[in-house]
Order: structure tokens, then sequence, then C-alpha cells
């Protein structure tokens, strides 16, 4: 029997967010709705967990639209297998993830 | 969006040094997103960096406060309160406010003598009574004091150096009973005898010019002896140049009373044909002893304590409890003293009134955080228990406890603390666990836990 991360709903959602939005914090709060003070946290320990890595911008794309560089994070292999498992546990995930991004 | 970056700002100190800069980056950065998609939530966007930078704080291994003030082992306990006990001590007997209220004033008649200021201006430091005031007490009030002296330092040229010097009454220092022969008379500071006449024992008898007019020097003033506001190099007695000072000019002025005054502070209404009333506060040099204050605070701290923690400390066995005391009773020992000279500090940096209320406040916290720590601690090594779980579930009372648990790193024991206490299991519980269990706590994590 493989050993399955076991990820709580919220941190389920923020890993379905990342995976089908645009991968910065402010679009995850916008397609799961929840505060900035859960995402960020969230996402930080779903970091230190080794299921997501973050990237900073080029400086030369951010400078092209003129605005600051943004912090990108994306699912690493584990995520996704973490992600995979969480999908059979909460079924709506993905279709409630689904509905805010095209509400959003 | 200024007030918005701001809190990001403030939010940022709480995270780790090292990450900080990068931390802000990416707030800021997503600030201004959402000030272009949704500017009226991005207050409350901000505050949430409040959260995200304290999970920053806690969970970074490099700066954990945790290393920083770490108050696990008994020793590393009461040396952090024996420092905080040597600052707050420092600051006390240093500043002069409250070393007044530590050190017995010098004076044999203490208990009569006051300060009078006017105008309410008590307790500024600064002379606040003129001189034309001071004539009107001294005439009007003798059915009060026995005698009223006036002082106003002023930097002055004495021979080669610049002093500040007061200028004082010719009885200012007989009101403190530290005769001092008749005349024009200079008496110097002990610093400034050492400093500017590099302490000459000839310098006594000495005549001195002063801004153009002779003075002797009649005594050199220890420091311990001089407890009355206003810093000064020295003191000129001389009752001619003091009336040749402008009447608006604003000195200090000290009373004698004919009857020694108990309360700390008395208001006096003088009545002047020509000027109408003018009113007077007067304070006592002598303040009430500090094991008193002590004693008091302590009172009214153990009459509230029952309602902010619980008094128990809990079962354990009986061999174990002779350490714990004593642990317990150094540790009030040192919180005795530290949170008197503490309120102290702080009162008369605040408000000296409130000096009463702020002590018993802090025996009131004081002695809760040291119950709660008590409670939390291995009753064999003394050191703070780690990783609480939580046990159990409510629905499961009748049957079984629920609550915490929480562990010895060095393999001692476990504490069970019930959530809700029973008549079962009303109190914390100790669990000693004999050396069998030895093997299941590893060396690593006894160390990391040092």
């Amino acid at each position: 029997m493989t050993a399955e991360p076991k990820l709580s709903h919220t941190a389920a959602l923020i890993l379905h967010a990342i995976q089908a939005g645009d991968g910065y914090g402010f679009s995850v709060m916008e397609i799961t709705g929840l505060p900035s003070g859960t995402v960020y946290p969230a996402m930080r320990r779903l970091g230190r967990d080794g299921l997501i890595r973050s990237q900073w911008e080029r400086q030369s794309i951010a400078d092209a639209g003129q605005r600051p560089p943004r912090k990108y994070y994306r699912l690493t292999r584990s995520g996704r297998v973490a992600l995979e498992a969480s999908q059979k546990r909460y079924p709506l995930l993905a279709k409630f993830a689904a509905t805010e991004v095209e509400r959003s | 969006m200024r007030m918005q970056a701001g809190i990001l700002r403030i939010a940022s100190w709480l995270t780790p040094a090292s990450k900080r800069g990068e931390w802000l980056a990416e707030w800021t950065a997503e600030l201004r997103y959402v000030g272009d998609h949704r500017r009226h939530e991005a207050t409350t966007f901000c505050l949430g960096a409040f959260r995200d930078a304290m999970w920053l704080r806690r969970n970074d291994p490099d700066t954990h406060p945790g290393s920083v003030l770490n108050l696990d082992s008994p020793l590393s306990c009461l040396v952090f309160l024996a420092v905080l006990g040597a600052a707050t001590g420092l600051f006390a007997f240093r500043r002069p406010g409250p070393r007044d209220v530590l050190i017995p004033i010098p004076y044999r008649n203490a208990q009569n003598l006051v300060m009078i200021t006017s105008g309410g201006h008590f307790g500024s430091g600064r002379p606040e009574v003129t001189l034309e005031a001071y004539r009107l007490l001294s005439d009007h009030a003798r059915n009060v004091f026995t005698g009223v002296a006036f002082y106003r330092p002023m930097p002055m040229r004495a021979g080669n150096a610049d002093l500040s010097l007061a200028v004082a009454s010719g009885n200012l220092f007989d009101l403190l009973n530290l005769p001092v022969p008749f005349g024009a008379r200079l008496i110097l500071s002990d610093h400034a005898w050492r400093k500017h006449f590099h302490a000459d024992s000839n310098t006594v008898g000495r005549v001195i010019e002063i801004d153009g007019s002779p003075a002797t020097v009649v005594a050199i003033l220890p420091e311990s002896l001089w407890r009355l506001p206003g810093r000064v190099d020295g003191w000129l007695l001389d009752n001619e140049r003091l009336s040749a000072l402008p009447s608006h000019s604003k000195g200090f002025v000290l009373g004698q009373r004919i009857r020694p005054q108990r309360d700390w502070r008395v208001r006096i209404e003088v009545e002047d044909g020509r000027r109408g009333r003018d009113i007077f506060e007067c304070a006592t040099l002598a303040h009430g002893r500090p094991i008193l204050a002590i004693l008091l605070g302590v009172m009214i701290a153990l009459l509230i304590l029952p309602a902010v923690t619980s008094l128990s400390l809990g079962e354990y066995p009986a061999n174990r409890s002779a350490r714990r005391w004593g642990f317990l009773v150094l540790k009030i020992a040192i919180i005795l003293p530290t949170v008197f000279w503490g309120a102290l500090d702080l009162g008369l940096l605040v408000a000296p009134a409130l000096f009463p209320q702020g002590l018993w406040i802090g025996y009131v916290l004081a002695f809760r955080w040291a119950l709660i720590d008590q409670r939390r601690r291995c009753p064999t090594c003394l050191r703070r228990l780690a990783y609480p779980t939580r046990i159990g579930c409510s629905s499961n009372i009748l049957l079984e406890w629920y609550g915490t648990e929480f562990i010895c790193t060095r393999g001692h024991g476990l504490l069970h603390v019930p959530e809700i206490p029973t008549s079962a299991y009303g109190a914390q519980r100790w669990l000693q666990l004999d050396r069998s269990w030895s093997s299941l706590f590893s060396q690593s994590s006894t160390s990391s836990a040092a």
C-alpha cells in the first residue's frame, strides 16, 4: 500500500487553485475565496512540505509591464500526486474550483 | 495605498530579518494587483499579512524566537528573571524619582519637609514657583510653615569655571538641618569640587569671585546629601543676590511645616489683598517604606489571583515536591523586588499617581505567569514539558478523560491536563515513567530540547 499524503480540504483547494489559476497569491485568493491571512501561510506550509515551489518573475518581464515582479507558485511532482489523491478524497474539489475560475 | 504599504512594513518587522526583504517584496507586488482589482479590500488584504508574518516567524528554523528567549531549563528561567530584576533595579536606583522612594531621605526632619509648587505643575521637575509667589508664601503662611526657602539654578561664572549654581535664600540648608556659617556662602557639590577644583583640600575657605561678587566656599556637599529637585554644581546662599533677581524668576521652594504631614500631597491657599487667592501644592519628602508597599501589592494580588488562574499546581508524587517548591519559591523571591522596581520605573515615567495600581497589576500578572510556568514543568528535571497532544473527545467524558497530554523530553514522564475538571479527574496528573521507557526517548530529541 502506498502512503498518500493527507491534506486538509483548504490545503487541497489551494493546491488545486495553484494548478488551475495563474499561480500567484492573489489569483489563489480569487479562485478559492479565502482571505490573504489563510492563503499565504498555507502556501508557505505547502512549500515547506515540498508540494509546491516558488519562483520570482524575471525583472525584464515586470519592467515591460511597468509593474513590480511577482512570485509564482508551481506544483512539484509530489504536489501533483497529493492533488490527485485529494481529488479522490474530495470529489467536488475540481468542480468547485472550476466554477470559481469561470466566475472570476 | 500609502496606508496599506505602511501596514505591510509594520507586519514585515515580525518576519525573520533574513527573509524580510523577499517577504515584503512579494506582499508589495501582490498589493499592487489587489489595488488594481479590489481597491476596497486592500486594507483587509494587508491585515492578513500579520498572520503570514507570524507563521514565517514561528516556522523559521534559523531565527525561531524560542532560540532567542529559551526558558525551558530551570537555570535559564532563573537567570532570565535575575537579569530582568537587575535591569529594573539598576534603572530604579539610577533615576532620581524611584531612587528617592528606595533610599530614605537623609534629612533628620524629613517628615516636616515639603516641596512646594504652584499652578498645578506638581512633579514636573522644573522650577515653577516665581520669586514673587515665594515672598507671598513666606509672608502669609507663617501659621503653616516654620520656614520657607527658595533656590533658582542658573549658569554663573565662578573663578575660572562656568558652573550651574543655585542662587538660594540663606535658610535653605538650615531647613535641611545642614547648618552652614552666616553670610554670602558658596557650597560646592562633590562632583564640581573634583571636576573644577581638582579635589583641592584648600578649596574650603577660599574666596571666589562669582559674576563679579565675592563668595566664600564654606563646604563641599556629598552627592548623597542633596535629594531635592535640580542638579547643580553648587549653592550660593546669598539673600542680597536673590532679591536682585526679577520677581518673575522661577525657582524651587522648600518648606518646613510646623507639624509633620502624613498626606503625601496637600493644597495650601494664601489670600493676598492685591492679587486674590494663590494655591500651592505641597508634597512631603518622606516616602513610605518600600516593604509596606510590596506587602500591600502582594495582598491585593493574592486576592485577585484566583479569578485569573487556578491556584492548584496538580497532583504529583510526594517525593518530587521539594525541588518543585524550591524552584517556585526562588521564582517568587526574584519576582517580588523585580515587579516593585519595574512598577516604580514605569509609574514614575508615565504617571506617578498610578504607581500603586501598577504595582498590584504587575504582581497579579507575574504570579499568574509563575503558576502557569510551574504547572508546565517536569517535577524531576524542572524543564518545560513539550509536545502538547489533544487526547480523547468531549463525548467520552463519562467513560474516559479528555484533555491535553504533555511529555518530558528527557523521558521522565507524562502530564495529563483535563479539559474540564471532573470529580474523577479534577487537577492535572503526573505519570512518572520508570527507566524501562528510556529507549523511546532518543538522544537527538533530548539534545535538541536542551
